[in-house]
Formats: C-alpha cells, sequence, structure tokens
C-alpha cells in the first residue's frame, strides 16, 4: 500500500468518526424501539390580550367598569386542546377571594351545527376528554337532529344536566350551559371582579387540557387593578298616597298595593331592584327582600305587612337597586297607610250591616221603627233557618237619617266589619228639598260602598222607585256593580213602569215569587216607578216583571238581577251583588224572608 | 267535547269560535301525516277551519260528531297527535233576553300548538290497521279550558285524546 492510498483510507476514516460523531446526539433522542408511543407531552397556555395593570389609566378610558374580557390560547404538541381552566383570585379590603376553576370545553358546534351556548363541564369527573369526545363527534345526520335540539335547549336552560351518552349516564359526567354574557368563545370570556373599595387587585388563570386529560401544570396568568363603580340612585314614582285596604291575596277588584320605581346608573343600565315592606320601628337586618329582579314594580298584599305599632296603619316601603357590577345602592324608604279588612279572614264571623236609608217624614214615609222591626223579624228568623244560620250569625240596622238635617251614611271602617249589606232605599226621593241630599245614593257614597265591594264585600239592594235619581250617578253603578243594562233613550226604550201596574215579581233561577202586602202601601196607589232591568255580563234575572194590564216592554221582563263573584284560591271571591230592584218591605213577610235566604244562599255559593 | 256547567251550556244562540289550523300525527322519527277535512281535500283551507264549540245542530261537538278530519294512512302505529287551534276572543251566549257577548282573554304566551299527549305522558298508540277504519277522538275539555273571572273568561285550552276505536 503507497502513502497515497494510507492517506485516502486514514482521511475517509477520519471523516467518517467526525460524521458519526455528529450523528450520535441526534440519535439519542430515537427510541430504541420506534413501535412504542411517546410519552405525552403537556399542553402550553397563554393569554393573548393582558389587562393593563394601571388603574388610573383605566379609570379615564373604562369609566370605572369593573368588567374585563380575557382571551386566551393553548397549545399541544402532540395532540390537541379539549377544554380549558379558568379562575380569578380578588384581593379587596373585604378579604382575598379565590373561585373554582371552571372548565370549559373547546367546542363551538355540535354535529357540524354551531352551538349557541358553550358548554361547562360540572365538578370533576374521571375523564374530561370522555366528555368531550361525546360532543366533538356527535351525528350530524338529520336522524340525530331532535337529539341536538334536545342538547341544545338543556344548554340555554342554564341548569345543570347529565351527558347523555348513548350507552347511558355516567355518574359524575354532568355539564351545563354557559353564559353567553360570561364566554363568547372557549377562548374569550367576560368577567366581573369583584371591586368594593377604591383600589382592587386581581389574579387571572388559565390552563389548557389536552386529549390526555393532562393540564397545563403551569397556568397562565396576569395581575390587574380594578376601581369601584358608582352607586345607582333609586327614585320611588308610584305609591299609594292614602289609607288602601289591601288583602291577603290579590283578586281582580283589588290587585293589592302598587308600587313604581326606577333607578340611574352611569355605567350601566343593566339594573335589578330588591324590595321589603316592614314597620317603622323595624331594624334593616329584618326587613325580608324581595328576590333581586329587574321588574321596577311591586305589588304589596297584606301578607307582606307586619304587625303595625303606632300610629295605626303606618307602613314603610323600602327599595335598593344593584347594578351590573354588584354594587348595592343606599335604600330608599317610603311610609304608607295601609289596612287589613277584618272580612279577609275566612274565620270572620258572618255579619250583616242592614242600611235604612227609608224616608222617616213626609207623604208615604216609612217610620225608621217599622222597618227596624220588619225586617229584624226577618233577620231572627234567617238566623235560626238551617239553611242560614251560619250565614247569618248577627246583624246591625244602621239608620241614615239620625236627626234633622242631618245624615250619616256608615263609613268604609264599619263596612269592612260585615260580611253582608242590606241596603235598604226603598221610597222615592222627593224632587227638591234637603233630603235628596241626605238620601241620595251619590258619588261619595257609591265610593264607600265600591270600596266596600272591593275587598271582597257582598250588597243585597232593595229598591227603589224611579232608581235613577235615588242612584245618582247611573249608569255606571248599573253596569259595573249591578250587571244590568244601563237605560238607553228613554223616549224610545222606557224601562220604568210609571203606573201602578206592578203586582208582583215572579221568581225564577230557584227564586220563588214575590208578591205584596197592600196594607203597608205607602198610599192608596201602590207601587210605581219600577223599572226593568237586563242583566248583562254575567248577571243572571232572578225575578220577572208581572205586569197588571201585561203591558208591552214589561211583561214578563226581567227584574231582580243576580251577579255572584268567582271563587278565588284560597278562601277569596270578589263581590257578590243581589239587586231585587223593587222595595222588600211591602211585601209579605213570609216571601220576604225565602227571597232573602235564597239570596244568601247564593252569595255563599258563588258561580 | 265536554258537558258545560250552566254557566255557559250547549245549543241556542251560543258560541264559542275556535279556529283548527292543521292537524297532524306523527310517529318515532319525526315522521309526520297530515290530516286535511276531508278524503277528498289536498290542503287544508289556509285561513283554518272555524268550528262553534257550543253548536248541536251543524257541528254537533258535544256529541262527538264534529270531524276535524280524515285521511288515509298506511299500516302502521301513531304516537302524537298535533293541533294547532286557537280561540276567538270572545263568546257569546243567551241570558233569556238577548244574546251578548263576553270577552275571552287569552293569554299572550299561549302557543297555538297543542300536542297530544302532554308533556311527560306515554305516547298515543294509535293502530292503524289495514282496510280498517280507526276514529281517534279528542276531547275539548270546555269546563276545564274556559276559567270564569270576574267579568271574562280565561282561556287555558286542555285537550286530551279520549278514546281511539278501530272498526
Amino acid at each position: 500500500m503507497n502513502k497515497r492510498n494510507l492517506f485516502y483510507i486514514t482521511y475517509s476514516l477520519l471523516v467518517f468518526c467526525v460524521l458519526l460523531f455528529l450523528a450520535i446526539p441526534s440519535c439519542r433522542n430515537v427510541p430504541s424501539d420506534p413501535g412504542r408511543p411517546h410519552p405525552n407531552k403537556r399542553p402550553d397556555t397563554r393569554l393573548s390580550n393582558l389587562p393593563v395593570n394601571d388603574s388610573t389609566g383605566q379609570y379615564i378610558r373604562e369609566g370605572r367598569i369593573p368588567e374585563k374580557t380575557l382571551q386566551w390560547i393553548g397549545d399541544d404538541e402532540d395532540g390537541f386542546i379539549i377544554a380549558y381552566r379558568v379562575r380569578w383570585t380578588d384581593s379587596t379590603q373585604i378579604g382575598i377571594n379565590t373561585t373554582l376553576w371552571t372548565t370549559i370545553l373547546n367546542i363551538t358546534s355540535l354535529g357540524e351545527e354551531r352551538l349557541d351556548t358553550l358548554i361547562l363541564v360540572q365538578g370533576s369527573p374521571a375523564s374530561i376528554f370522555g366528555i368531550y369526545n361525546f360532543f366533538a363527534t356527535f351525528d350530524p345526520e338529520p336522524r340525530a337532529k331532535a337529539e341536538r335540539d334536545r342538547i341544545r335547549d338543556s344548554l340555554a336552560t342554564g341548569r345543570p344536566f347529565a351527558v347523555p351518552y348513548h350507552s347511558g349516564v355516567v355518574p359524575g359526567d354532568s355539564v351545563v350551559g354557559a353564559s353567553p354574557l360570561n364566554f363568547e368563545a372557549p377562548t374569550k370570556g367576560s368577567f366581573i371582579f369583584a371591586s368594593p373599595g377604591p383600589r382592587n387587585k386581581h389574579k387571572f388563570e388559565v390552563k389548557a387540557i389536552d386529549n390526555n386529560n393532562v393540564e397545563d401544570p403551569s397556568p397562565a396568568y396576569t395581575y390587574f387593578w380594578t376601581l369601584p363603580s358608582d352607586t345607582p340612585i333609586v327614585t320611588i314614582s308610584i305609591a299609594p298616597t292614602t289609607l288602601s285596604y289591601v288583602l291577603r291575596y290579590p283578586t281582580e277588584k283589588n290587585p293589592g298595593l302598587n308600587f313604581a320605581f326606577g333607578a340611574i346608573d352611569p355605567s350601566t343600565s343593566d339594573i335589578v331592584f330588591s324590595w321589603a315592606v316592614d314597620t317603622l320601628l323595624a331594624p334593616e337586618t329584618t326587613l325580608r327582600w324581595s328576590p333581586w329582579s329587574p321588574e321596577p314594580t311591586a305589588v304589596v298584599t297584606a301578607l307582606d305587612l307586619r304587625l303595625t305599632q303606632t300610629p295605626r296603619d303606618t307602613h314603610m316601603f323600602h327599595v335598593r337597586a344593584r347594578n351590573r357590577w354588584g354594587v348595592v345602592s343606599r335604600i330608599v324608604s317610603l311610609i304608607f297607610l295601609a289596612r287589613v279588612p277584618p272580612i279577609d279572614d275566612p274565620s270572620w264571623p258572618r255579619k250583616t250591616l242592614i242600611i235604612n236609608d227609608n224616608r222617616v217624614s213626609g207623604s208615604g214615609s216609612v217610620d225608621s221603627n217599622l222597618t227596624r222591626a220588619f225586617y229584624s223579624d226577618i233577620m231572627n228568623s234567617l238566623m235560626r233557618d238551617p239553611l242560614t244560620d251560619t250565614l247569618i250569625t248577627a246583624y246591625r240596622i244602621w239608620t241614615v237619617i239620625t236627626g234633622a238635617n242631618t245624615s250619616s251614611f256608615p263609613p268604609i271602617d264599619t263596612l269592612v266589619h260585615y260580611t253582608h249589606v242590606l241596603l235598604l232605599v226603598e221610597q222615592p226621593l222627593p224632587l227638591i228639598g234637603p233630603e235628596v241630599n241626605q238620601r241620595r245614593i251619590e258619588t261619595n257614597r257609591q265610593g264607600i260602598l265600591r270600596r266596600y265591594l272591593n275587598v271582597g264585600g257582598n250588597l243585597i239592594y232593595s229598591g227603589t222607585p224611579n232608581i235613577k235619581s235615588a242612584i245618582l250617578p247611573y249608569n255606571a253603578w248599573a253596569s259595573e256593580i249591578f250587571h244590568v243594562q244601563p237605560p238607553p233613550n228613554e223616549n224610545i226604550f222606557p224601562l220604568q213602569n210609571t203606573q201602578p201596574d206592578f203586582v208582583r215579581a215572579i221568581g225564577i233561577e230557584g227564586y220563588q215569587d214575590i208578591r205584596f202586602d197592600t196594607t203597608r202601601f205607602p198610599d192608596s196607589v201602590g207601587i210605581r216607578s219600577i223599572a226593568v232591568n237586563y242583566p248583562i255580563g254575567f248577571g243572571r234575572a232572578i225575578s220577572l216583571f208581572d205586569s197588571k194590564r201585561d203591558s208591552v216592554g214589561f211583561e214578563n221582563a226581567p227584574l231582580g238581577v243576580r251577579y255572584l263573584g268567582v271563587a278565588i284560591p284560597p278562601a277569596r271571591k270578589t263581590f257578590s251583588v243581589v239587586h231585587f230592584a223593587f222595595p222588600l218591605y211591602y211585601a209579605l213577610r213570609d216571601d220576604v224572608f225565602l227571597a232573602l235566604r235564597k239570596a244568601y244562599v247564593d252569595i255563599q255559593s258563588g258561580d | 267535547m265536554n258537558t258545560r256547567t250552566n254557566l255557559l251550556p250547549f245549543g241556542g244562540e251560543n258560541t264559542f269560535l275556535v279556529n283548527l289550523r292543521s292537524l297532524e300525527a306523527r310517529k318515532a322519527g319525526d315522521i309526520r301525516l297530515p290530516i286535511y277535512a276531508n278524503l277528498n281535500a289536498i290542503r287544508r283551507n289556509p285561513d283554518g277551519d272555524i268550528f262553534n264549540c257550543l253548536d248541536t245542530l251543524y257541528w254537533n261537538a258535544r256529541d262527538s260528531a264534529l270531524v276535524l278530519g280524515q285521511t288515509y294512512a298506511p299500516p302502521d302505529v301513531l304516537t302524537t297527535l298535533d293541533l294547532t287551534i286557537t280561540a276567538f276572543p270572545f263568546v257569546t251566549f243567551f241570558n233569556g233576553f238577548f244574546t251578548q257577548p263576553i270577552l275571552v282573554e287569552v293569554p299572550p304566551q299561549l302557543a297555538a300548538l297543542q300536542r297530544l299527549p302532554a308533556a311527560g305522558q306515554s305516547p298515543l298508540n294509535i293502530k292503524i290497521e289495514e282496510n280498517r277504519l280507526t276514529r281517534v277522538t279528542v276531547t275539548f275539555d270546555l269546563d276545564s279550558s274556559l276559567v270564569r273571572k270576574a267579568e271574562t273568561f280565561e282561556y287555558r285550552p286542555k285537550f286530551y285524546v279520549s278514546s281511539v276505536q278501530i272498526f
């Protein structure tokens, strides 16, 4: 071998050794057995936008709104990201609080249909990948549309539900829909950070989870500050201004006491309210606040009232507001007067107030003592009668005219102690004179009776010849209380028989006929100016006009009308009215007894 | 149709109108079978078919003689009936002296679709057999559907399948 060949061989060996030296490190990572799986690589997480750690700049730019939008992203070299976990820590003047980890799946569609509500995983299931895989590989075909719709609906409710695996429910695997206000995407969220003090520090953390259920051991995090937002300013715009009667449970006629309120907040219009009712003397801690609600109104019933102390019937309404950032306003309070009528208590005894509005002097008058004796006798019989002995346990006769030129109609506070009112307006009013104003059921007295009826009272009416002058104004009263058609043009459709043509009331709907006792007629002429009454709405005729001369328009026309209230659970009814439409005082005593007995039974049974 | 209380009796000039806009039977797999007014119809009236629930002469709903629809169907088992039906906002009844209207309040959020059976109940088992007639009777419970309030009625529809007969 010559020197040249030896040089080439040595040179080649040298190059080979150099190459071998360089190749060995790169082969170090090659597994000795390439057929075995690689060890999993942990995912990596980053925050892609960092809030400015500058409270002054933040105050200027963002107007003291403690809500932040953060974005993050995760990578996995040997797989993919199936979920993210987020939490934050608030360091405020109140203390340090760290939220629990919230897990959101990295899924934005279900069976190739975009999800309106993203998916949060509840608790700590054994395998997040199992849950992820169920949703990520959901059947996109039309045959699975019904199931897809059910899942989307369940997510939209915001209530947790078990993952509906086809093989059956796995305990611990449950999900819930994410609020769109918080999570716009699996990598983007907006959160409100508690900011009670002048400077509030927060730490936000996020970590990715890969397809092997491995979490990033080093979550991405950031620190930032927030300032407290402004406090809402609350005002009460609508409230009762006078003493109001209120029931335990609302009815159509008495829905409760209405309050309306509002709030101003420069940072947001997202405001909810909470209200309470208490006495003047109750400390704030005993207030029973209603749940937070965006509704700017409140309806107060008797159940909301507490026992009052002095002054009587005085209560206080309180309201507060809370804005989107959790800042609660100062409490605003208002005094109002409210009273619960005794008859609202279902155990209240059945008592009748007989209001005697009959004349006591002048032509055709009936002495109040005679009226008292007539009706006392009948009421005493009703109290002994087995059908009505529990419906009438006591009665009182209130005579309206108590002296010359004086009159006293019972006030509302008296009426609400009686379950029934028997109103006697059985004689025609004179055309002129002071007695007209003293006895007429005018606006003020109609108001008292309406208030009584709207809290659940019942009215039985006896009378009246020439009723349109005795009850004035009449039309609204006729339709709303008596439930009869208001009189039309009397020149074309006379409803009032001005002749002494009325013989008796022919009973229908279970009522007996009512005949007259001519010995008690006010004069030799008899009863005149009785109007027929056509029922409207839920009114029902209970008697018919019997005309002596079979007068057209009157013979067998409806006379008395009954309107019965509707039962409202529990143990409430709206008002009932029985309108006899002619003076019972001039009828036979036994017929009046039967008529009143039927009226009481009808009122009790309702419609 | 159910019998009514004395409050709103059948017959006479009394009316409570409903508008049936569609009637479909369904089976598993969301397969739908439209049912039209009669066997010759190719569609239902686009304005719906109006019935008086209180009539006893022409529609005669009280005696279950009111036919909502008829169709031919292949032998199968149907599990659901869908009625799209709305009520008119008033009833009229004769109070012994004249006919008058009373308002019917329909809750604004009330859906027109009445799916039978109701949610939570077991599916219907309406068998369609070859060369045989299957008659499904749907009861409209008026006592429960028209709830009396102080001056009006409130409409709370209550439908259910009361019988399935095969002739």
